[in-house]
């Protein structure tokens, strides 16, 4: 492992990164994560670096195994370890190594400056308090409010997040809610330090359409109305064709394209992303019209091909490809790609 | 001869023989064996304490010829020599003649004992829990009934009823524990019964013995076999117990259990051998059986197939990139 | 095509009774899962069944395949009334209509072999005889979908989530059955893989003129597969149209919601189109189910009438066909035209 951290070729800063002193909320840099088992090592986020401007919503878009949602837990340092384990990189937000703060400094960026929005919104509140309590819970741990003005900040955020008839919901438990005015409360519990950055994780994925294109558009509402930047992760092109600004698509623990989100459906210079696109049933689409898929399976992370990951399924494939991992380079501005192949449309 | 012999052996041998594990992974028995050796040395290790006493039960004949109650009153509670290797009782009768002997009874009594009740634990176990509704309700009712009593008063009540004897033994311990157990394997085949592939069968057109025996039954086994390693376990300690009381099998045969109690509480000071040598062999079988089901019931389970071992090995080794040289992503 | 469909419900009712309390067993009351569901399906046609969930899409194929009780209405098959049929009888039944699961992980036997999981069927019914017979008859199933044939001694957790499904495929093509029932067979698949499946789907299809009966909660997917589409809504049908029909002219006010909720992953024509964010709140629970048109409390055209009389299922123009109060005829006497012979 550390070998290969030595070889990073090509990466040091200035000759590929448009670093932006001053932009950057976020910003990470060779983010490198792996598990273990047993001798096994399963490399679920590989060097990737990128970073998120103040206001944006940045996409980061993958299928399972991508690596995407280890991303995330990477950067507030949630990864369960063992088996998971940071083994390199550097995260900043605001100034400060993510990674190198101790416990208590990052509890405190947790849920404050940082807060994090998950799938399920079953499981990821208490059933056994209720919604004030966990409302209150990091407004009390965090900005110290005074328990006379939780009351009313509390009922603030949930007619924010448009739960309906707030006053006695307010003391209702998570299990009396549905599934969408769950993830409401979750984004309320979220919105409730005004966090600079929101990372959404899947957030729709277990709703009904009618109720993600509810939540998808809340959420873009309050963080415009906040201007807090928003990480939103997601396997749905569509999602993020409506919703991103910038979109990073991930593919076994790399980032292979990234861009604007025109950049990225207009103009794929991934083969993998114009195999997503390709391969993604839509409603526009003409009668019964034939999908393009992306043959082959899914990579092994524990055992990936040499060269591009991506190269045993890829069409355009030359030898290149099964010798050299290539890296992420700029295509054209800020549009970047991690290819040997020019994709011409 | 047998210089001559050994060379001409391996050059018989073809020259392009497969490594050993490749050998192996081809014979099913054998590559069991081979994984049970390499992924589960303990396990390994509790089965060649099984076929141990396996053996020593099927030979006992053999192995110690002269009878196990061959009293000799001259050479009572002899330490153990070179002539007595766990010395003999108070009757003079060889130890370890005995001791081979209690083996064979301990295995004729736990595997018998022991199938049985696995017999009964599946068999309520997986229709209750398969069919639920009323008939899951009434059967169920029965089980907490039984339960209800303590397992020492049914011995006794059924021994009394029954007289002491090997197969009376075998009868009561295989309902004893056959009933109890059928509430795990019930709780099993409750949570089997939810996956997709037992509605997959039945919209198949499956009958229900069918979905019974090729789709609850194998996906049942993994508790089935720690339930029958543990028992037979249990088994073996019962049978002492219920000898030790006095209501097992009837002295002169030699029950382990009963060595312990009859002889070996009664000389434990002058003779302590009488009550170690049992105590140790009760001990050792029980620890063997117990590692081998452990190590049989992960093994068994086509999910951990493969795992480190065989050619799946190789073939991750061979794929596996040499150097993958890295390279970090950058986005602005 | 013949004029007799293939398939046939009629009036399909589908009510699961409540637990009630301890002294009064029958006060739970009744979930109407399905509630009055009528539509054909034509030899080698798809009928996609369409709706969030809770509006019975699922209950309805589980009444189709017989394995969940029919309150009330008739399943017909090429003209047979099935709704009735009980134990050994049902078992030709069972061969005829087979099913795809959504979840390719639990929808396999862990214990058994991909040799012995797709022949099941053939040992069920008996298709085949012969140990040789039998495996060269897997071997070409696993072929037709796109398994190698040396994959056959393996079991289901060797294999990813899309080979899975292709194993699901293969055993339920197994007993040549005349309906496939699809149960969300791409919703837990990644979308490359998914790409493969559906295209895999249409293939069989046209090789060996399948019938399948296709449901599904993204409208998406359903475009790319259905000769035509039916969308539920809390047990109700409330709109269904051949396919085109249907994506160029949605009628019925919850299928335009629901379709301008799904996104279209080109940013362009995301910009064009108008998010509709008119559509607000969730599916009600079936338990309590609003009076009149189900759909009421989250339509924007909602009128008095509405919340007081349910609407029928009305044909509109050929073949397309709408339970709402804005498409009500002008006379009486017209709308009597019952639609469920068409439908």
């Amino acid at each position: 492992m550390k070998d290969a951290v030595a070889n990073q070729p090509a990466n040091t800063p200035g000759e590929t990164m448009q670093k932006d002193p001053v932009g950057g909320l976020l910003q990470v840099e060779h983010l490198r994560t792996v598990f273990r088992q047993g001798r096994r090592e399963v490399k679920a986020v590989d060097g990737i670096s990128f970073s998120v401007n103040p206001g944006e919503t940045l996409a980061i878009v993958g299928e399972s195994g991508s690596g995407k949602s280890m991303t995330a837990m990477s950067l507030l340092r949630l990864i369960p370890s063992p088996p998971g384990e940071i083994i390199d990189g550097d995260v900043f937000f605001g100034g400060r190594n993510l990674l190198d703060m101790s416990e208590d400094e990052l509890r405190d960026v947790r849920g404050n400056e940082i807060a994090m929005i998950f799938q399920e919104p079953m499981t990821s509140l208490n059933p056994v308090l209720t919604v004030r309590q966990q409302l209150a819970e990091p407004m009390r741990v965090h900005r110290k409010v005074k328990e006379e003005d939780i009351e009313a900040r509390c009922l603030d955020l949930l007619r924010q997040v448009r739960i309906p008839d707030p006053e006695t919901r307010l003391d209702a438990y998570p299990h009396q809610f549905s599934g969408g005015m769950r993830q409401r409360v979750m984004i309320a519990m979220a919105l409730a330090c005004e966090p600079r950055l929101l990372i959404a994780d899947e957030p729709t994925t277990a709703l009904d359409v009618t109720v993600q294109a509810q939540i998808l558009e809340l959420l873009k509402d309050l963080t415009r109305q906040h201007g807090s930047s928003m990480i939103l992760i997601t396997h749905d092109l569509g999602v993020v064709a409506r919703y991103a600004d910038r979109i990073n698509v991930m593919y076994a623990g790399r980032i292979v394209e990234s861009g604007t989100a025109r950049e990225i459906f207009e103009q794929p210079r991934h083969p993998y992303t114009l195999g997503l696109i390709n391969s993604m049933p839509r409603l526009d689409a003409s009668e019964k019209a034939r999908l393009l898929p992306i043959e082959g399976q899914p990579p092994d992370l524990g055992n990936l091909p040499t060269g591009c990951a991506f190269h045993p399924r890829c069409p355009f494939a030359v030898d290149q490809c099964r010798q050299q991992d290539p890296p992420l380079e700029p295509y054209q501005g800020h549009h970047l790609k991690a290819c040997w192949v020019n994709v011409d449309d | 001869m047998t210089t001559e012999t050994a060379p001409a052996a391996l050059t018989t041998r073809p020259p392009t023989t497969p490594p050993l594990r490749e050998r192996l992974g081809d014979n099913k028995v054998l590559g069991f064996i081979g994984r049970l050796i390499v992924q589960r040395p303990m396990g390994a290790f509790g089965a060649a304490i099984c076929i141990v006493l396996l053996l020593t039960g099927v030979f006992a004949d053999v192995i110690a010829p002269e009878g196990y109650n061959a009293i000799n009153p001259i050479d009572r509670l002899k330490p153990p020599s070179a002539e007595y290797w766990l010395g003999t009782d108070q009757l003079g009768r060889d130890l370890f003649t005995r001791i081979v002997h209690g083996a064979q009874l301990s295995v004729i009594v736990a595997f018998a004992a022991t199938s049985l009740s696995i017999v009964i634990s599946a068999v309520i176990g997986i229709t209750s829990g398969y069919f639920g509704g009323r008939f899951d309700m009434a059967s169920q009712r029965v089980v907490d009934g039984w339960m209800c009593f303590p397992d020492l008063i049914i011995l006794i009540v059924a021994v009394s009823v029954l007289g002491p004897g090997t197969w009376q033994v075998i009868l009561i311990l295989g309902l004893l524990f056959g009933i109890s157990g059928s509430r795990i394997v019930r709780s099993s085949v409750l949570s089997v019964k939810q996956n997709i592939y037992i509605h997959a069968a039945q919209s198949m057109g499956a009958s229900t013995l069918r979905i019974l025996v090729m789709h609850i039954l194998p996906n049942v086994m993994a508790p089935i076999i720690v339930l029958f390693t543990t028992r037979l376990a249990a088994v073996i300690l019962a049978e002492s117990g219920l000898s030790f009381l006095g209501l097992g099998i009837p002295p002169p045969a030699p029950s382990w259990g009963g060595m312990l109690s009859l002889d070996g509480r009664s000389y434990m000071f002058q003779a302590p051998w009488l009550a170690i040598v049992p105590g140790v062999a009760l001990t050792v079988a029980v620890f063997g059986i117990n590692m081998f089901g452990d190590a049989l019931r992960d093994m068994l389970d086509p999910r951990m197939k493969g795992v480190g071992s065989g050619r799946y090995v190789a073939a991750v080794r061979r794929d596996r990139p040499s150097s993958r040289q890295s390279t970090g992503g950058t986005a602005q | 095509m013949t004029d007799t469909p293939l398939l046939e419900v009629r009036n399909l009712k589908v009510h699961f009774k409540l637990p009630g309390s301890l002294l009064r067993p029958r006060s739970g009351g009744s979930v109407k899962a399905v509630d009055g569901v009528s539509f054909h399906l034509k030899r080698g046609e798809t009928l996609g069944l369409v709706g969030e969930s809770g509006c019975g899409k699922s209950t309805t194929g589980m009444a189709v395949l017989r394995m969940t009780p029919v309150t009330d209405g008739e399943i017909h098959i090429d003209g047979e009334d099935i709704t009735h049929l009980k134990g050994r009888a049902l078992r030709p039944l069972r061969r005829r209509m087979q099913m795809i699961y959504q979840d390719p992980f639990g929808a396999l036997d862990p214990r058994m072999r991909v040799l012995d999981i797709i022949g099941e069927p053939l040992k069920v019914h008996k298709l085949v005889t012969g140990r040789k017979a039998y495996r060269q008859e897997v071997l070409r199933l696993m072929e037709l979908v796109g398994l190698l044939p040396d994959m056959c001694e393996r079991y289901p957790h060797e294999f990813s989530g899309g080979q899975r499904q292709r194993i699901g495929i293969a055993r339920a093509l197994a007993a040549q059955p005349d309906v496939i029932i699809c149960d969300e067979p791409v919703s837990a698949l990644d979308v490359s893989i998914q790409a493969q499946i559906i295209n895999l789907l249409k293939d069989l299809q046209e090789e060996l003129g399948l019938t399948y009966l296709f449901v599904a909660h993204d409208l998406a997917v359903v475009r790319h597969i259905c000769d035509r589409v039916m969308v539920m809504y809390l047990g109700h049908v409330v709109e269904v149209a051949d396919s085109e029909a249907l994506y160029t002219n949605p009628q019925h006010p919850y299928t335009q919601a629901l379709m301008s909720a799904i996104p279209i992953p080109d940013p362009r024509a995301e910009s064009r189109r108008e998010v509709d964010p008119s559509i607000e709140g969730e599916v009600p629970s079936p338990v309590n189910p609003p009076s009149g048109c189900p759909f009421h409390p989250r339509c924007k055209h909602a009128t008095e009438v509405c919340s007081r009389v349910a609407p029928t299922l009305r044909e509109t123009t050929d073949g397309h066909a709408v339970s709402c109060h804005l498409y009500e005829p002008e006379t009486e006497a017209e709308s009597l035209v019952r639609v469920a012979s068409i439908a």
